[in-house]
């Protein structure tokens, strides 16, 4: 890797803390700790405590399956967000990526596909949407939120003409395996796939270079060119990968609903941007925490969840959700204010 | 059919209106046969001339001047709508209709647009589907300005519209009774939870459908009591509804005997799919409402679970609606509200009514 110069560039791995965000400070404070996660971490304690008293259907097995259930396509979409978001980007087409992969999911398996296939087209749909997002950014410089908009209601769009805003059903066997199996102590499939895309996530920002070049890009994009990092190369790579895991995750929807519905995630970009901020990444680029993520999509999904048991109509929930975004952005931001 | 005579409080009182009156006062003003849905829902399975208005196309005679009928459609997006909106043209071909299609995507701004544009073009009549009461006297004030009378398709347009569409409470009713009479079959009556699907959003007519879906059951199985019936936000949608049933199911996790009662169909699947994946197909019985693709493939499917839904036929609109935009536009008298048929669908019919969807 060389400068524009021609200059040999320096090694990622080397750059100082405040290209790559990661900070260090002598002392350990309270904002360190809300930084490591740990207030959200207490915030969703409390939430489990606090459901856990009001319904005795909240504090079992099942009930914590049926979350991590109903949380496992948002945080694969999430996950995969978080990087997009550290290299100071946007992604808004990823719902209905979702719903387009699924709806591909469905027809291919209903002209005969095998499973396999069929979840490759997914992710070939996935792909493609990243590819052309990353382009149209990287290249032809448009802005990722108006690129990631347009590109929403292109591919939902597609997926209304395709399939005349009909759903797509096929038949029941077909991804059983995928959307309501179980393995390992009853674990349902969905959710190991949740986990193993916050591990992969984890272990790129935390030991590749593709990885701290993200937080490099982010943090601040001229002193990451000026360090030799391809910018472009690393925020097309961000792109694909959140186009990737959206293609995989609307397999895995279809799989659960044995159904494309071209209406499915409705609105899930914009649940897949409140946990990575809910989570402590910063929108203005370099900063962020993939576990935060997986935390913030719990405490999302556990709140629902947790409503439902305790008969709180929908219209609280909806409340109740906002102030949680709200209360966890205003304490990062007063954390903030305290620090600077 | 269940039509109303023209008085103020017709609008407002537009459930629950006497049959046999309805029926001998209207039965074929507007070209179509009224018709009791209480047979068909209490069992009695009706033939499909019985049970559906008849063609327009066969039934009346083309115009020999052509009118313009303005139609703005709830939105695109939804496969209700396009059946409605093909039955519409279909109709409107066959009568010498000319017909601007708009579309109100869901929006009551775009609603607002749409009825200038229709004024605009001069229509006779105009059809308004869309879903926001709040905007109807605006809307109303536009065409009533322009002296162009409107028909409304299933949520009022008050002060100015003729309503036209489903019987919700109706509706409710029979997907609540087939649930209850298949209660009795199948667990002796014993019934430990009435779940209902709702979409509270969608505001207080919609949600007669799963007030009527309580009272149906309750008519037929009298000692479940209020205690038993847990409402739930489904959304409308088969995620959502999938995500919250299963929640659901936890909070009755010693129950096996649940009766599930959708407001649509993607919702009664999203439930059925929870079911499934907590293997407790067994344990839940559920009713859909509008017999749409996803329920028809449910249904063809035999899973015991998912004992039908209800028919709103929507393709068949057009039928009704063609022929009451012309009397309206001849300035003859019409009723102040049409309702449609609804027939309960499952295994038994589905295939008189829906044929080659089980093929």
């Amino acid at each position: 890797m060389s400068t524009s110069d021609g200059a040999p560039a320096p090694d990622i791995r080397n750059l100082p803390s405040d290209i790559t965000g990661a900070t260090r400070r002598p002392r350990l404070t309270l904002g360190d700790l809300w930084d490591a996660g740990i207030g959200l971490l207490v915030v969703y304690v409390l939430i489990i405590i606090i459901f856990s008293q009001l319904s005795p259907f909240f504090l079992t097995k099942n009930n914590f399956l049926n979350i991590l259930v109903g949380v496992s396509i948002l945080g694969i979409v999430a996950a995969t967000q978080t990087m997009v978001i550290i290299s100071r980007g946007f992604d808004l087409s990823v719902g209905s990526t979702v719903a387009l992969a699924g709806v591909v999911t469905a027809k291919m398996l209903t002209a005969g596909a095998s499973d396999w296939l069929s979840v490759a087209g997914a992710i070939g749909v996935g792909l493609l949407v990243g590819v052309i997002n990353g382009l149209l950014i990287t290249v032809v410089r448009v802005n990722p939120l108006i690129t990631t908009l347009a590109m929403l209601s292109i591919v939902r769009g597609i997926a209304y003409v395709w399939t005349n805003a009909l759903t797509q059903v096929f038949p029941g066997p077909h991804l059983r395996w995928l959307g309501t199996g179980r393995v390992l102590w009853d674990i349902p499939v969905a959710v190991l796939i949740m986990l193993a895309v916050f591990v992969l996530v984890w272990l790129t920002l935390r030991f590749t270079t593709f990885g701290r070049a993200l937080f490099a890009v982010g943090g601040n994009s001229r002193a990451a060119l000026l360090a030799g990092i391809d910018v472009g190369r690393v925020q097309l790579a961000a792109y694909i990968i959140s186009g990737l895991s959206a293609g995989f995750a609307g397999a895995i929807l279809a799989a659960q609903l044995s159904a494309g519905s071209p209406q499915a995630a409705n609105g899930l970009e914009l649940n897949a941007v409140a946990a990575v901020v809910l989570g402590g990444a910063s929108l203005a680029g370099g900063r962020g925490r993939v576990w935060g993520t997986l935390l913030g999509a719990l405490i999302m999904e556990t709140l629902r969840n947790g409503l439902v048991l305790t008969d709180v109509s929908s219209f609280y929930q909806m409340i109740a959700w906002g102030l949680v975004l709200l209360l966890a952005v205003v304490i990062d931001q007063l954390r903030r204010g305290e620090g600077a | 059919m269940r039509i109303a005579t023209r008085t103020r409080s017709g609008l407002r009182a537009r459930v629950g209106v006497g049959l046999a009156l309805i029926a001998s006062l209207l039965a074929g003003s507007i070209g179509v046969a009224a018709q009791d849905a209480t047979p068909m829902a209490q069992g009695a399975t009706p033939t499909s001339e019985e049970a559906l208005v008849p063609d327009a196309c066969a039934a009346e005679q083309p115009l020999a001047e052509p009118i313009t009928v303005g139609y703005a459609g709830l939105s695109g997006e939804f496969p209700f709508v396009q059946d409605v909106n093909g039955g519409l043209q279909r109709v409107a071909d066959c009568l010498n209709v000319n017909l601007i299609i708009t579309d109100n995507e869901y929006d009551p701004q775009v609603a607002l647009t749409n009825a200038d544009t229709l004024v605009t073009r001069g229509v006779n009549v105009a059809i308004e589907f869309q879903t926001d009461v709040g905007v109807a006297p605006a809307i109303c004030s536009k065409f009533e300005a322009a002296n162009i009378p409107v028909i409304a398709i299933d949520i009022p347009q008050e002060p100015c519209a003729i309503f036209f569409g489903a019987n919700n409470l109706e509706a409710g009713k029979i997907g609540g009774r087939h649930l209850g009479q298949m209660a009795q079959e199948r667990w002796g009556g014993d019934v430990d939870a009435l779940v209902l699907l709702e979409l509270p959003q969608s505001g207080p007519l919609p949600q007669q459908r799963m007030d009527g879906a309580a009272e149906g059951v309750k008519e037929v199985l009298p000692n479940l009591t209020d205690d038993k019936i847990i409402r739930v936000d489904g959304k409308g949608n088969l995620e959502d509804s999938r995500t919250v049933f299963q929640d659901v199911l936890t909070r009755l996790s010693d129950a096996d005997h649940i009766l599930v009662s959708a407001i649509n169909d993607p919702s009664a699947v999203g439930a059925l799919r929870a079911a499934e994946a907590a293997n407790r197909t067994n344990d839940v019985m559920i009713a859909g409402q509008n017999a749409t693709i996803e329920a028809r493939t449910e249904i063809c499917r035999d899973t015991p679970a998912f004992i039908g839904s209800v028919a709103y036929f929507p393709d068949r609109y057009g039928d009704y609606l063609i022929p009451l935009a012309i009397k309206l536009a001849k300035g003859e008298p019409v009723p102040d509200q049409v309702l449609i048929n609804h027939l309960w669908i499952d295994r038994a019919n589905i295939e008189q009514f829906y044929p080659n969807a089980c093929a």
